[in-house]
């Protein structure tokens, strides 16, 4: 297996253990990426979004419990990290690297936590439509709706920051940089 | 056996939200997991820059010296305890600028370690200043206005001409990809060079882009004309392994040169 690997050979498709997981590993990617954003925003002494990504990460640890949860009772294959069959070089559900900055928004963190969700809906999605199996369908179909629910949550959260920046401008996340890049651009 | 997370220390990384350095950080713990490494016998060695303090944040020994200078330092661990996993890692200006000749005798010797270096393009720990590997025309430093204007060091063919066995390039972007990049290179026998485009989101924000630009190039071989050949028309943005050729690596063993024989050899 590889990232990208043929869709129309994905094993993912028919082996329920190994279907399952590659869910794991994605919630838990998904949580340990949040958490280290977190931290680096409390190292770089931004304590509203170390704040806002904690809370996220929380969500994330919550999901990642009840993905093991579902797997308590399966044998589950073990991977190493490349042998994953994401659609991409990382598992969906993921912040890339280059979408963080130090001088990122709370509206630009939770843009990013909803592309991400959104990205991990399209994944459990993809397999529901094509599983020849009918458990991992049901299962691929469980989870795509719960990261739907997820992204709906985060996109309310959204709406609701950018409705209140709109209303009191003054509230606006400080991006006073006292350190500031020599790139003047 | 033990998880990826469990290879991390407890110590927060300093680097900006966005480096790719944490990539290679994550990189490096997926490759231990995969290894299966003892934690106690692996030795991280680096020199000064925001890359050379990674060995801090890794649940191993580490050795954070001297800048310019991972590389002396490694290989000479690797001598005296050649039953350890030595890795040397630092930045292109530690590697190539101040560390540049022990570079290229590195690469001659072949002792048998790894040697990462997160190449972001530029000098962050002193805020965004030309480094070897910067772009002629890059226009974001004050001492520089123009941009360095002089053709970027090429770390690949320059490890090939001077003699590495292993040579491969890897991105922040696919830090899966590039921990099976480690994963070969721990195992390769020889001096195993990795190049790593490794983002500076802070004072190179263009390199954003890297993540449309950077493709897989699939072209590993052993045979260094064919290398040299991919090297000098590569754009600097491919990743995979590029080459590899196990050959003797040094120290080479000479009976008669063991410490029991020298000591003989002087007695009166």
């Amino acid at each position: 297996m590889s990232a990208g690997a043929d869709k129309k050979d994905s094993p993912l498709w028919q082996d329920r253990a190994l279907f399952l997981a590659h869910c794991v590993a994605l919630e838990q990617e998904a949580a340990d990426r949040m958490h280290e954003l977190a931290e680096t925003m409390a190292v770089h002494n931004n304590p509203a979004l170390h704040e806002l990504l904690s809370s996220l990460a929380a969500h994330s640890d919550s999901h990642a419990l009840d993905m093991k949860a579902i797997c308590k009772n399966e044998t589950l294959p073990r991977f190493k990290a490349w042998e994953y069959a994401w659609p991409d070089d990382e598992s969906p559900e993921i912040f890339h690297y280059s979408s963080v900055h130090y001088l990122m928004s709370a509206e630009d963190a939770l843009q990013s936590a909803l592309e991400v969700e959104q990205r991990a809906e399209a994944f459990y999605r993809d397999i529901a439509d094509n599983a020849t199996n009918p458990a991992i369908k049901q299962l691929a179909e469980q989870f795509a709706t719960e990261e739907r629910e997820h992204a709906n949550s985060i996109a309310n959260r959204l709406s609701a920051l950018k409705a209140g920046s709109q209303k009191d401008s003054s509230k606006d996340p400080d991006q006073t940089d006292f350190d500031p890049p020599h790139t003047p651009e | 056996m033990l998880s990826a997370k469990q290879y991390k220390s407890g110590v927060k990384p300093i680097w900006c939200p966005g480096c790719g350095h944490f990539a290679v950080l994550n990189a490096i713990t997926k490759a231990f997991a995969a290894l299966e490494q003892a934690p106690e016998d692996a030795v991280l060695v680096s020199g000064i820059g925001c890359s050379s303090r990674l060995p801090a944040y890794i649940n191993s020994y580490g050795f954070h010296g001297v800048h310019g200078r991972a590389l002396p330092v490694a290989a000479g661990l690797k001598v005296a305890r050649p039953d350890l996993n030595v890795i040397a890692m630092g930045g292109d200006g530690d590697g190539f600028s101040i560390g540049g000749n022990h570079f290229l005798h590195a690469c001659r010797r072949n002792v048998d370690i790894v040697y990462i270096v997160m190449d972001n393009e530029v000098y962050g720990m002193t805020k965004g200043q030309a480094s070897p590997t910067t772009p002629a025309r890059w226009e974001h430093s004050k001492l520089t206005p123009h941009g360095p204007e002089v053709r970027p060091f090429q770390p690949c063919a320059i490890a090939l001409a001077s003699g590495a066995s292993f040579i491969a390039r890897g991105y922040s972007g696919d830090p899966n990809g590039l921990a099976h990049m480690l994963f070969e290179a721990v195992q390769h026998p020889g001096f195993a060079f990795i190049q790593v485009l490794s983002q500076c989101p802070t004072f190179c924000p263009e390199q954003k882009q890297w993540k449309e630009t950077v493709h897989l190039e699939e072209v590993c071989t052993d045979d260094p004309v064919k290398a040299a050949a991919f090297l000098h028309g590569d754009d600097g943005l491919s990743k995979g392994i590029f080459y590899r050729q196990p050959r003797p690596t040094w120290p080479v063993e000479h009976p008669d040169t063991q410490p029991t024989n020298l000591r003989k050899s002087f007695e009166i």
